[in-house]
């Protein structure tokens, strides 16, 4: 079967100054319904990584093959189309739009789908319900707290249905209660068979992933799978 | 096109979020295209007052006056008579009415200043003009009440007069002055008809209380040579017309006999005692000022617009830099460029839009109240309305432009993790 992403040689350099190599012929391949959770210290590249499997970014030279398709070489009209229908972010500080209301929020990804009005609001109402906000619908972010806020952006980043979910330390700007609840909903969604690709730096959170990538100075150091998993999603 | 109509409510949203910025925005257009609107409707309303008073006088008319000439300094001042002939000679009329093509009829006046008396009006001058019948319709004379000088009067040179409505609402007040008698210097004349009022740039005003008797009256009664005592010294002048207009066939006539009768008139005078006026070349000219007028006003109102847009352009420059994360989220989240540069443009033009229609608005029905301020009557209609607003449009644009770019260019990366 076609993995859902295959890195082929990555490499990525920035050009500022001297040419910095955040990315160094990196390969990677992730077949459907894995979830993976990459590490690594600050400036080890799993942001660059992110960034490019996230197509907001493309390599400086190699392939990157999202669902078969090599998305490396889409113009960027197409990359901003590949993110609406194939991908799903989900970000550390949630960003979400601080004047728009929770259904307004998840109703995003539709809105430049070109889905109408009509079908988005009841669309992004069952994600709301299916998130726990069905009382919180017209709050504004500010009135929610973090792991709602949380929420809210997983129900966005599901709205589209995408072919992998992209989370960048999910967790980071929550206790840990809360923490634990959002990562809850994380093995939740895997186990519906959801691709996941979670940066973090914290090795109990990665503990819940099917694989953990481990990232030093744009290669990749350590690639294991993870046998304890099911240990720790309870604890 | 029901995403084109997402954005824009997206954008009415984005901007009732924000309202009190919004509305400050929106005030500069509202005031530059309100101010815009009040101008234009002061300026075709005064260009066309302008334009009516000037064509009263009659687009197919030259008229011509006898003027003093410089008087000459021949000796001292004290000579106890002075006779003073000069102005135009029926010799000229002669001569012009026979040269001259395309003249479709003609009238003489002549003045003379005169003690006027009735019951009602205490005594004064007046300057009474010795008219031919004709002189109402060439000068196109309303009359108001009664009728003008016949040709019957003319012929029996009777004791009937015309004078102004103003006169006749100062001398007889609410009453019918028709039927009622003046004195001019001693003499009855009877009221028969009254007129609206005199053209201005005719050489008379209502101050002088104009009073229009027959022509071959003025002269039986009163003599061609007007004497005048002043210091002592009695100045009698002998002038034989004192205006002449001629009624042109059409104004392309009036075009070709301006040089001819200039020059029937130098020939026939060394002296300069005679002007000739053209109302068309007036008229003309008037337009060509206006045409002037109407380019300043333009420039004025173009700079009032233009501020008005780089305080567009400067909100939503400073609202693209406050927005960056949303911008970034956008992108993220599957926005292409173009519609990030759409979302910021429709802003930008919905606060000039509605700010354009609230000035135009207030500029409909604001002149109509600026009547007794300005002194003259606004004119406003819709139609002369659509330019101001569509002004305000396109300032929307050209100020909306640079900072949607400036969203839309921004990196998705960066623009994540701005804060």
């Amino acid at each position: 079967m076609e993995p859902v992403i295959h890195l082929e040689s990555v490499t990525k350099t920035y050009c500022v100054g001297l040419g910095v190599t955040a990315l160094d012929n990196v390969e990677l391949v992730v077949p459907e319904g894995q979830y993976v959770a990459v590490m690594g210290s600050s400036g080890s590249g799993k942001s660059t990584m992110l960034n490019l499997l996230g197509c907001l970014d493309r390599p400086t030279s190699g392939k990157y093959y999202l669902g078969g398709d090599d998305v490396s070489t889409f113009s960027d009209n197409r990359l901003s189309e590949t993110r609406n229908t194939r991908l799903g972010f989900i970000f550390q500080s949630f960003n979400l739009i601080p004047w728009m209301t929770v259904t307004q929020n998840i109703e995003i990804p539709f809105f430049y789908k070109g889905i109408s009005r009509r079908k988005r609001n009841r669309k992004s109402a069952e994600l709301a319900e299916m998130v726990g906000l069905g009382q919180r619908m017209d709050h504004r972010p500010a009135e929610l707290s973090g792991g709602q806020m949380q929420r809210v952006a997983i129900a966005r980043a599901l709205s589209n249905d995408p072919l992998v979910l992209l989370a960048d330390e999910p967790t980071g700007n929550l206790d840990t209660d809360t923490g634990n609840e959002i990562m809850e909903v994380f093995s939740d969604l895997s186990a519906r068979g959801k691709t996941i690709i979670m940066v973090t730096h914290e090795s109990h959170i990665a503990e819940h992933a099917d694989r953990v990538v481990t990232l030093k100075d744009g290669r990749i150091e350590a690639d294991i799978m993870n046998s304890r998993k099911g240990h720790h999603t309870h604890g | 096109m029901g995403k084109f109509v997402d954005i824009i409510l997206l954008a009415l949203h984005s901007l009732s979020v924000h309202l009190v910025r919004s509305g400050l925005t929106m005030l500069g257009i509202v005031f530059g295209v309100c101010s815009v609107s009040i101008m234009l409707a002061i300026q075709t309303g005064a260009s066309k007052e302008a334009q009516e008073k000037l064509s009263i006088l009659g687009s197919n008319n030259v008229i011509i006056n006898s003027i003093e000439p410089a008087r000459e300094t021949s000796g001292s001042g004290r000579q106890i008579t002075v006779l003073k002939e000069y102005g135009i000679t029926s010799g000229d009329i002669k001569c012009i009415v026979d040269n001259v093509p395309g003249v479709k009829d003609y009238a003489t006046v002549h003045k003379v200043k005169l003690r006027y008396y009735c019951p009602e009006d205490q005594k004064r001058y007046s300057l009474v003009m010795g008219v031919t019948p004709n002189y109402a319709d060439i000068l196109n004379l309303h009359i108001v009440q009664g009728r003008f000088i016949s040709s019957v009067d003319m012929l029996h040179g009777t004791c009937y007069c015309v004078i102004t409505k103003t006169l006749a609402r100062k001398a007889f007040k609410c009453l019918n002055p028709v039927g009622k008698t003046v004195r001019l210097k001693g003499q009855p004349f009877e009221i028969i008809g009254v007129i609206d009022f005199i053209p201005s740039k005719l050489g008379i005003s209502e101050e002088d209380i104009p009073i229009f008797i027959p022509k071959t009256t003025k002269e039986g009664r009163f003599g061609q040579i007007n004497v005048n005592w002043n210091e002592g010294t009695m100045i009698a002048e002998d002038v034989q017309v004192d205006q002449l207009i001629l009624q042109m066939t059409d104004e392309s006539a009036v075009i070709q006999a301006s040089p001819i009768v200039r020059s029937i008139m130098e020939k026939n005078h060394d002296k300069l005692e005679y002007a000739i006026m053209i109302p068309l070349k007036l008229i003309q000219a008037k337009a060509e000022q206006q045409k002037i007028w109407d380019m300043i006003f333009i420039a004025i109102a173009s700079i009032s617009l233009v501020v008005g847009g780089i305080g567009i352009m400067n909100i939503m420059l400073a609202s693209v830099t406050e927005r960056t994360k949303e911008i970034g989220i956008r992108r993220a989240l599957g926005a292409k460029k173009r519609e990030i540069v759409i979302q910021f443009l429709i802003e930008a033009m919905l606060i000039t839009t509605l700010g354009g229609l609230i000035g135009v608005i207030m500029g409909y029905f604001i002149p109509p109240m600026l009547k007794d301020v300005v002194d003259v009557t606004p004119i406003v209609s819709v139609s002369m309305l659509i330019g101001p607003l569509l002004m305000a449009v396109g300032v929307g644009v050209v100020s909306g432009l640079y900072p949607a770019r400036r969203a839309a260019s921004l990196d998705p990366i960066e623009a994540l993790r701005h804060e």
